[in-house]
C-alpha cells in the first residue's frame, strides 16, 4: 500500500553523512561571529546572533554582492499541504506515552529520570492513568491535561525521546521545530489562534540544545474551538522566517563587479543577462535576488516540497540534496540517497572570501557526525532547507538562525567548500 | 463545432505603436531620452500591477559561438538569372549605375545556381526605404537570404530607444536606423554587414552582434496594499489551483507590513520561474533540441517539464486534448496560439499572464530567453509578412 509522505516526517536531518575528516576544516563557531583582528572569519556579519529583523524593518549589507536589502518573511505551508498532515484528526485520541518496560517500577524510573516532581509522577503511574497493552506490549500513561503542563521544559526534553512508537508520527520523537526565538518570533502578524492557545503552545515548548520544541499537539488541538481554528494552530505552529532579498541598483553600481560575484566563476553565468539589463536600465531600483540565484534554487526558493515533486521513495529532498543541487540545472536523483561520493570528488575547501553557492557543513565536533548543510549567497546569507519534512519550506535565511535552529550539540564545527574549477555542478 | 475559432477581438488588444517609424535617407533621428517610467497595467483580477521595460541581450559566450560574417552582401536570387535580378533591382527603384557595377561582379558567378546578387556598400547605402522595403521583400521568400528570411525585428520601430545603453556608438545607432525598413508594424534591419564596414575592431564588432540579440522584455510587480484584496488575488494567480505555491506566498505578504510590491517572479509557478529571463543553458538541449513556444507554453504549469512537448506534433495533440477554445475574459495560465492565415498551422504560443503581458519564448534559438514581453510586441514581430490568427485556449478542468 502506497503511503502519503508525512509533513510529520523527520523534522529534524537523520541521514547518516560523516565527511571525512581530511575535508574538514573547522572553525570555532564564536570566531565566526566575532569581530577581532586575529579572527579568520570569511564571513563579515550582519547582525549578531539573536538579533531578529523586526517585522517591517529592512537591513541592509554592501559588499562584493553589491548593495543588499532584505526584510523578514513569514511563511505557512499551503491549505494542500496541510491535507498531509495526520496530526490534525489524531487528536480526538488525546495524549498516549507510550513506554517499553518489564513492569510498572521500571516507568517510575523512567519519570524519575527526565525529573518529574514526585507528587507529578504519583498521578502518572496511578492506576487511573497508567496501564497496560496486552497487545502491544507497552505501558500507556494517559496524562491529565494539569500534569502536562506542569512538567518542565527539562522534564520534556528529557522524557520525550523516550515516548514509542519509533516512527514519524509520533509527535514526541519528531516534534515540531520551532524557529529560532520560538513561537513568539513568528506570530506577530495575525495568526487566527486565540491568544491563549499561542500561550499554552509556547508553555508547553521545550528547550533541545538551542532549538525549541514542540510535541503536544494533541492536548492543545483538543482544547480548540472548532476544526477552523485546529487548521490555523497546525499552520501557525509551521511557521517559518525567511528572507527577502533585493539587489538595489543606483547609478554607483559597477556591472563587472557585481557579474563578477554573482557569475559564481562561471557556474552562475546565466544570470548575466538580466543584471547586465537591469544595471543599464534607468528606473530599476531594485532586483528581487531570485533572479541572481542558479535555476534550482530559483526555482525552490519559498515554496514547500511538492508530494509528487522531487522525493523518490521514501526520501525526500533535505538539506543535503538542497546544498548539493545549487547549481545543478536538473537536481540529480543520486542526491537523495547520498551526497558523500560528489563531495569528496568535486568539492575542495573552499578559500575566503566566500563565494556564492559554497556549501557550509555544520558538524557535531566530537562525533563529526553531519548535522546540516546549507549554501553561502552573501554578507552572511544562506540557502537552506531546514529538514527532510514536506513542512519545511527552501528559504534565505542567516547563517546564524541557522547554526541556532542546529546548534543541539556541545560544539559545532563549521566546514566551508567550494565546487572544484573544473565543474560546474 | 470547431474547436478552433479564430479571436479576432483579441487583435484589439493590438493597441497603435506610438512611436514614430522613420522612413528613407531624409529621416529626422532623434534620441529619445531616457525612460525613466513605471508603467501601470489596466487594473483587473490580476491587481494592481506595474512594470519596467528592460533589453536582454545574449550572454558573450553565446554571442561568441556565431561565426564572423563576411563584410560582403549576398542577395541569392534562386530560378532567376542575371538579366532578371537586373530588371527587378531596376524596377524596384535601384541607381542604375550601381547595379550595373555590382552585376559585373555577379555575373562571374552566374554559372553558380541559384544567381547570387552582390550589392555594393554604396548600393545598400544609397537605395531609398521604399525601394529596401520591395527587394527584401523579395529576398524574404528564399532561406539562404538568413538576414532577410529572419531579419532583426524592433517590434516598437524606435531604433534609439531599442539600442539604448547597449554600448553601441552613436553613429552604428543611426546605421541601423538609416539601412531599417518598415516590416508589418516593426522595423526590420537585415544590412549587418554592411554596419559591420564601418566598425574597427574585434569588440565592436562582437557589441553590434550582441545588441541584435536584444528583446524587450519586463519586470513585472504585483502592488500590495494596505486595502489589497488578498482573496481576490489568490483565486487569480493560483489559476484554479494549478498553480498551489502561490498561496502560500500571498497569505505570507498580507500579513506584512511594509512590503509594497513583490515581483511576478515569485508569483508563477515553478518551471517558469525557473527559466525567466534567461537563455537555454547547453544542458537544456541535451536531450537532442532545445526548448521553443510550445514546449514553455505546456510545461508552464508542470513541475517537472515535459520534454515531449518539444515534438510539435505531440505538443499539438496534447494541447487539443486538454486545452479548449475559451470565450471567457483572459486570465492566467490560458494559452495564446499564434497561426499562420494561409495554412492555419501553429506557428508560436504564449501564456497570458495579465492585461497585454504574456510569457513567451520565440523560437529554439539560444538567443532567444525566456520572458515576459507585451502582447503587442509580440504580435508585430509574427505580423511580419501577414497577420498571424491568434486564439485562446484554456485549460480544459476536469
Amino acid at each position: 500500500m502506497l503511503t502519503k509522505p508525512s509533513l510529520n516526517s523527520l523534522e529534524k536531518t537523520t541521514r547518516k553523512s560523516i565527511f571525512p575528516s581530511f575535508l574538514s576544516v573547522t572553525v570555532a563557531l564564536l570566531c565566526l561571529f566575532a569581530q577581532e583582528a586575529d579572527c579568520q572569519t570569511p564571513i563579515e556579519p550582519v547582525f549578531r546572533m539573536g538579533e531578529a529583523l523586526q517585522p517591517d524593518e529592512k537591513k541592509s549589507s554592501v559588499g562584493s554582492w553589491g548593495h543588499l536589502e532584505f526584510y523578514q518573511l513569514i511563511l505557512e505551508p499551503s491549505d494542500y499541504l496541510l491535507t498531509f498532515s495526520s496530526d490534525f484528526n489524531k487528536w480526538k485520541e488525546g495524549t498516549v506515552w507510550k513506554f517499553s518496560s518489564l513492569n510498572r517500577e521500571g516507568i517510575e524510573v523512567i519519570l524519575d529520570n527526565a525529573g518529574i516532581d514526585p507528587s507529578l509522577r504519583e498521578i502518572l503511574v496511578s492506576e487511573q492513568h497508567l496501564t497496560h497493552n496486552p497487545v502491544s506490549d507497552l505501558y500507556e500513561i494517559r496524562p491529565p491535561e494539569s500534569v502536562i503542563i506542569a512538567l518542565t521544559s527539562e522534564n520534556r526534553k528529557l522524557l520525550y525521546p523516550r515516548i514509542l512508537p519509533h516512527n514519524d508520527q509520533n509527535p514526541f520523537l519528531s516534534p515540531y521545530a520551532l524557529p529560532v526565538g520560538g513561537l513568539g518570533a513568528v506570530i506577530y502578524t495575525p495568526t487566527g489562534v486565540p491568544q491563549k492557545q499561542l500561550d499554552l503552545i509556547q508553555q508547553l515548548s521545550y528547550k533541545m540544545g538551542n532549538t525549541t520544541k514542540f510535541a503536544d499537539i494533541n492536548l492543545v488541538l483538543a482544547k480548540a474551538q472548532d476544526d477552523t481554528e485546529r487548521w490555523r494552530i497546525l499552520k501557525t505552529i509551521r511557521r517559518e522566517r525567511s528572507l527577502s532579498v533585493n539587489l538595489r541598483i543606483t547609478q554607483q553600481s559597477n556591472l563587472l563587479h557585481l557579474a563578477n560575484y554573482w557569475d559564481a566563476s562561471g557556474k552562475n553565468r546565466e544570470v548575466l543577462p538580466i543584471l547586465e539589463s537591469v544595471v543599464k536600465t534607468s528606473g530599476i531600483e531594485t532586483l528581487d535576488i531570485v533572479h541572481l540565484l542558479p535555476p534550482t534554487p530559483r526555482k525552490l526558493l519559498h515554496t514547500y516540497p511538492s508530494p509528487d515533486g522531487y522525493g523518490l521513495a521514501k526520501e525526500m529532498p533535505d538539506c543535503y540534496w538542497t546544498a548539493a543541487s545549487f547549481f545543478s540545472e536538473v537536481p540529480p536523483d543520486r542526491y537523495l540517497d547520498s551526497i558523500d561520493q560528489v563531495i569528496e570528488n568535486r568539492y575542495e575547501k573552499a578559500a575566503p572570501p566566500l563565494q556564492l553557492g559554497d556549501l557550509i557543513f555544520m558538524n557535531d565536533k566530537k562525533s563529526g557526525k553531519a548535522i546540516h548543510a546549507c549554501n553561502y549567497i552573501a554578507a552572511n546569507l544562506v540557502y537552506t532547507k531546514n529538514g527532510k519534512s514536506l513542512g519545511r519550506p527552501w528559504i534565505i535565511s542567516t547563517l546564524e538562525d541557522v547554526v541556532s535552529e542546529y546548534l543541539s550539540v556541545e560544539e559545532m564545527s563549521i566546514v566551508f567548500m567550494r565546487l572544484r574549477p573544473q565543474y560546474k555542478q | 463545432m470547431n474547436r478552433f475559432i479564430t479571436l479576432i477581438t483579441l487583435v484589439g488588444l493590438m493597441s497603435p505603436l506610438t512611436s514614430t517609424r522613420s522612413s528613407g535617407e531624409d529621416q529626422d533621428i532623434k534620441l529619445s531620452p531616457p525612460s525613466l517610467r513605471t508603467h501601470a497595467c489596466k487594473p483587473g483580477p490580476w491587481g494592481t500591477l506595474e512594470y519596467h521595460y528592460l533589453y536582454l541581450e545574449a550572454p558573450s559566450s553565446t554571442v561568441d559561438m556565431i561565426n564572423l560574417p563576411s563584410r560582403n552582401t549576398v542577395w541569392w536570387f534562386p530560378g532567376k538569372d542575371a538579366e532578371q535580378v537586373s530588371h527587378f533591382l531596376l524596377q524596384s527603384g535601384s541607381p542604375e549605375e550601381e547595379v550595373r557595377a555590382c552585376l559585373e561582379f555577379s555575373i562571374l558567378y552566374q554559372n553558380n545556381r541559384p544567381f547570387k546578387f552582390f550589392p555594393s556598400y554604396e548600393l545598400i547605402n544609397e537605395i531609398a526605404t521604399t525601394t529596401r522595403q520591395a527587394i527584401y521583400a523579395e529576398l524574404r521568400k528564399w532561406p539562404e537570404n538568413k538576414n532577410h528570411y529572419s531579419p532583426i525585428i524592433i517590434p516598437t520601430g524606435d531604433i534609439s530607444d531599442w539600442f539604448r545603453n547597449s554600448g553601441l556608438r552613436q553613429e552604428t545607432i543611426f546605421d541601423i536606423q538609416r539601412l531599417s525598413y518598415p516590416l508589418g508594424k516593426a522595423l526590420g534591419f537585415s544590412d549587418i554587414p554592411a554596419v559591420i564596414e564601418n566598425l574597427s575592431n574585434d569588440q565592436e564588432e562582437h557589441t553590434l552582434l550582441k545588441a541584435l540579440t536584444r528583446t524587450r522584455s519586463l519586470i513585472l510587480s504585483l502592488k500590495i496594499e494596505p486595502n489589497t484584496d488578498t482573496q481576490a488575488l489568490k483565486e487569480y494567480w493560483s489559476a484554479g489551483y494549478k498553480s498551489k505555491d502561490v498561496l502560500t506566498l500571498f497569505d505570507t505578504v498580507a500579513r506584512i507590513d511594509g512590503i509594497e510590491s513583490i515581483d511576478i517572479t515569485r508569483i508563477i509557478p515553478p518551471t517558469p520561474r525557473k527559466h525567466l529571463y534567461t537563455f537555454p543553458s547547453r544542458s537544456l538541449g541535451l536531450e537532442g533540441t532545445y526548448p521553443d513556444s510550445f514546449w514553455a507554453s505546456l510545461n508552464f504549469f508542470n513541475y517537472f517539464p515535459d520534454d515531449q512537448f518539444n515534438d510539435f506534433e505531440k505538443a499539438m495533440d496534447y494541447a487539443k486534448a486538454n486545452y479548449e477554445i475559451s470565450s471567457s475574459p483572459l486570465t492566467f495560465g490560458d494559452l495564446l496560439i499564434f497561426k499562420d492565415a494561409k495554412s492555419n498551422r501553429a506557428s508560436h504560443s504564449c501564456v497570458f499572464i495579465a492585461d497585454d503581458i504574456v510569457y513567451s519564448k520565440n523560437g529554439r534559438s539560444l538567443l532567444q530567453p525566456f520572458m515576459l514581453i507585451k502582447l503587442d510586441d509580440l504580435y508585430n514581430q509574427f505580423a511580419i509578412s501577414e497577420p498571424p490568427l491568434l486564439e485562446v485556449w484554456t485549460k480544459i478542468e476536469r
